[in-house]
């Protein structure tokens, strides 16, 4: 009996009997079916076009007051934090009060491993302020709007975040700066 | 689509709403999603309707995936469902017959090969939609989509073992229909 090695690296029974249904099988994997090159576009456009339903929040310009559908926001949040730390957002949790007024954002995040916990935040609940200003045009007012940050994760990037200067002799770091267990 | 993105790293930006991240997904799941759905089907219409409503249902409750199983596992599982429903409300119409042009090679190579490739693979579609509905669903998803039994039985809502069973009947069918191929 031939054994397989699946694409998930578990080793799988995938004995083939018969290698003619094999090599058919293979011919099968092997096509793109004509009917998903004409579709493709088609399925592509309505899934760009399908609204995620969500509560609005305020915003304003100098025009008047607007609304954002949270879902919105949360994807430009999101977009902020990632390109603003070496964390990754995991989720973020966007509390509406009912005036549709902003009354708090919650994050969860995975920080790269070796980068320290406590900038990271810090610099995740700058990119979430300055985001809810730039798209809201309301600054936050830390007594009545929250920015909750909640590490849940540590995750190991390709390229390790730089180290702080001074350090000849580094030693290897977990979060945090503590070396790792 | 960054090169080298990976299913989790996709499914984690359009779970927070990144609709690109999305489309990189069907990209990269669709072509297979909408093989296993026609040949479900036999019909390009109901495949395409299929799809579309199986992705649109992951694109709305991506918020709400965690992540427990695999990215191509959750979607063919959408699709199952989608699938089903369609086949119970089309159950009073008889199917339509797949028709003559029914798929673009990958890419051009040997002529006679190519010949030969399409001919097995006629006779294969022939022989697959002979085979009971849960025999040829597993026994696409195992033997050409490459899935693990774990992840088809979690698929198709049953046990690993059924799964087993079910592509056991179908490669032993499968067998004796293709060979004249041998």
């Amino acid at each position: 009996m031939a054994v397989d090695r699946d694409p998930s690296g578990r080793p799988e029974d995938h004995d083939h009997p018969d290698e003619v249904v094999a090599r058919a099988a293979g011919t099968l994997r092997e096509i793109t079916d004509a009917g998903w090159v004409r579709a493709r576009e088609a399925v592509l456009e309505r899934v760009r076009r399908t609204l995620r339903p969500g509560p609005h929040v305020a915003g304003r310009s100098a025009d008047g007051r607007f609304t954002v559908a949270t879902p919105v926001l949360v994807d430009v949040l999101r977009r902020a934090v990632d390109g603003a730390t070496p964390a990754r957002v995991l989720d973020v949790q966007v509390d509406v009060d009912p005036d549709a007024e902003l009354a708090g954002v919650a994050l969860r995040l995975s920080v790269a491993y070796g980068s320290p916990i406590g900038p990271d935040a810090a610099a995740a609940r700058s990119a979430v302020l300055a985001e809810v200003q730039r798209t809201l045009g309301t600054a936050l007012v830390p007594e009545r709007v929250t920015v909750d940050v909640h590490i849940a994760d540590v995750h190991v990037t390709e390229t390790r975040p730089p180290r702080p200067r001074g350090r000849e002799n580094p030693t290897p770091e977990g979060p945090g700066g503590v070396p790792p267990a | 689509m960054r090169p080298g993105e990976d299913d989790a790293e996709l499914v984690r930006r359009a779970r927070l709403g990144d609709r690109d991240a999305f489309a990189a997904l069907v990209e990269r799941h669709g072509a297979a999603m909408y093989r296993y759905a026609r040949r479900m089907l036999h019909d390009d219409g109901a495949a395409e309707d299929c799809v579309q409503e199986a992705l649109v249902s992951a694109w709305l409750s991506a918020d709400r995936f965690r992540g427990e199983a695999a990215v191509r596992t959750w979607l063919f599982g959408i699709l199952t469902n989608t699938v089903r429903r369609r086949v119970r409300t089309e159950a009073r119409h008889p199917a339509a017959p797949l028709p003559e042009e029914a798929a673009l090679p990958a890419a051009p190579g040997d002529p006679i090969s190519a010949v030969e490739a399409a001919d097995l693979r006629d006779a294969l579609e022939i022989a697959l939609r002979e085979l009971p509905p849960m025999q040829r669903a597993c026994w696409m998803l195992v033997e050409v989509e490459r899935m693990p039994y774990a992840d088809v039985a979690r698929v198709q809502a049953t046990t690993v073992d059924a799964v087993r069973g079910a592509v056991h009947r179908a490669r032993t069918t499968l067998g004796r229909r293709l060979a004249p191929w041998r």
